[in-house]
């Protein structure tokens, strides 16, 4: 059921012939106006309680935030035992000589490289954090706005009752314009989280960079196992002492990536989570009469509005997901043009 | 021809993750003499106190951001002419035109390996 502002037509008055009071013809087609407007809301309440889109702030976020939470611990830990084994190796590779040393410090270059999954997956969990507290602090003013909210009554705004006037009529257009202007304010709020807009487009960008922290967590898993396996043929050529300590740190770094099987699943937790809130969002859309037509992503921002914005922390978007952003050899075209 | 030994680096970053990849590439490529800084705000206390040969700065920090940072030592008489790398996860056009705006010299992307971090220091150290 759609909500929908003031009609501009004529209203229904009364129609059983009676004569109406000196002073309440010219509120009869407001009240009638109000009063199909609270019916309309009546409806549009009882459609968004079935839906429960409370749930998205009191249940789903928070245990997408757990899950989330628990990965950036995962990583940070998994990242400061792996970056311990790499100074370790380092301080074996300072007492070493000939190619072992040059092929041990290789392979510790690339540990250390392979480290960095942690701030990614920091800043790319920061930016779904972001996006779960917008879609929260919408859904709380839409559930407000239509005294739905916790503290709210379970009622809409009341329509203020004061006795007819002479002036009872401009009190009433201005309740109407009030009534008509929280129904917009409802509806522009659905319509920033809306089925094709800004959105969707925050949704798809939030699953983009889960998928993304998933890519990296098994990129980087990888290249530490690749590594620890050259680091094995190193200790192999190390016998004694040097090489049973290469090797046991070996062993620290391999219990270090299970980061990347806890990290999968509690991220793939975290996706399955996103699209109930998704579906709950389509639903809340289609009660407040949400169409794909209201709901176009904003226009692309101009090259000089981009500039504008150089000093500001807007330019701050994360890592980008795959396909997006520029690889390093066209930043440095980039940075090469005069 | 520049001596890594003999060049003091501050690296800025806030996630002390970064802060040791970096730090620790450097010692392998041969910079020995490395401070830390984890926001814009820190490193430029201590760019007042001590002469730097590069600055090496994420961009994502807060309260003060790499590129504020890098404004602020290119608004500083003291501090301008020291050489800044950006390091950083934002790729996106305009925010490598706002870093070249504001005076970068180079500008690494994350992920990032030691011989780009080597190829960007002998681009604005010289070689060494």
């Amino acid at each position: 059921m759609a909500v929908t502002g003031p009609t501009n037509g004529p209203t229904n008055g009364p129609t059983n012939g009676q004569a109406t009071p000196p002073g309440t013809a010219d509120v009869l087609p407001s009240i009638a106006e109000i009063t199909r407007l609270l019916d309309h809301l009546q409806q549009v309440q009882d459609e968004v309680r079935n839906i429960r889109p409370q749930e998205i702030g009191a249940t789903h976020i928070p245990n997408a935030n757990d899950q989330l939470g628990t990965v950036l611990k995962t990583n940070e830990t998994a990242a400061g035992n792996i970056l311990d084994s790499c100074e370790q190796l380092q301080a074996i590779a300072n007492d070493a000589t000939g190619p072992v040393r040059n092929e041990l410090l290789a392979v510790i270059a690339q540990l250390f490289e392979a480290c960095d999954f942690q701030d990614l997956t920091g800043q790319r969990i920061r930016l779904v954090r972001l996006s779960f507290d917008t879609i929260e602090r919408k859904i709380a003013g839409i559930m407000s706005a239509l005294g739905l909210g916790a503290a709210s009554p379970r009622k809409p705004a009341p329509v203020v009752r004061q006795p007819l006037a002479p002036s009872a009529g401009s009190l009433l257009a201005a309740e109407l314009e009030r009534l008509a202007a929280c129904m917009h304010r409802i509806r522009a709020d659905v319509v920033s989280i809306g089925p094709s807009g800004e959105r969707r487009a925050s949704l798809r960008e939030m699953n983009d960079q889960l998928l993304a922290v998933i890519d990296n967590a098994t990129s980087s898993a990888n290249r530490i196992l690749n590594a620890c396996e050259k680091l094995d043929g190193v200790a192999k050529q190390m016998p004694g002492l040097r090489g049973r300590r290469i090797s046991a740190v070996i062993a620290r770094i391999y219990e270090s990536c299970s980061f990347q099987d806890l990290t999968s699943q509690k991220v793939a937790k975290t996706v399955s989570l996103l699209g109930e809130i998704e579906t709950k969002i389509d639903h809340l859309a289609l009660a407040l009469g949400v169409h794909p037509a209201q709901d176009a992503p904003p226009a692309d921002a101009t090259a000089a509005e981009l500039m504008e914005k150089a000093n500001d922390v807007s330019l701050l978007k994360g890592p980008p997901v795959p396909g997006q952003g520029m690889d390093q050899s066209e930043i440095d075209r980039l940075l090469a043009q005069g | 021809m520049l001596v890594p030994a003999h060049t003091s680096v501050l690296v800025v970053d806030d996630s002390k993750t970064m802060i040791r990849i970096v730090c620790n590439l450097l010692r392998q490529i041969g910079f020995s003499m490395i401070d830390e800084a984890t926001d814009g705000n820190g490193a430029l206390d201590l760019m007042q106190n001590k002469s730097y040969g590069v600055v090496i700065s994420d961009w994502n920090m807060e309260p003060m951001t790499g590129l504020k940072l890098l404004q602020n030592v290119r608004a500083d008489e003291k501090l301008k002419k020291t050489p800044f790398i950006m390091v950083t996860a934002e790729s996106a056009v305009d925010n490598v035109i706002a870093a070249k705006k504001a005076g970068v010299n180079d500008y690494i992307v994350k992920p990032f390996n030691a011989e780009t971090l080597k190829s960007k220091l002998v681009n604005v150290l010289g070689h060494f």
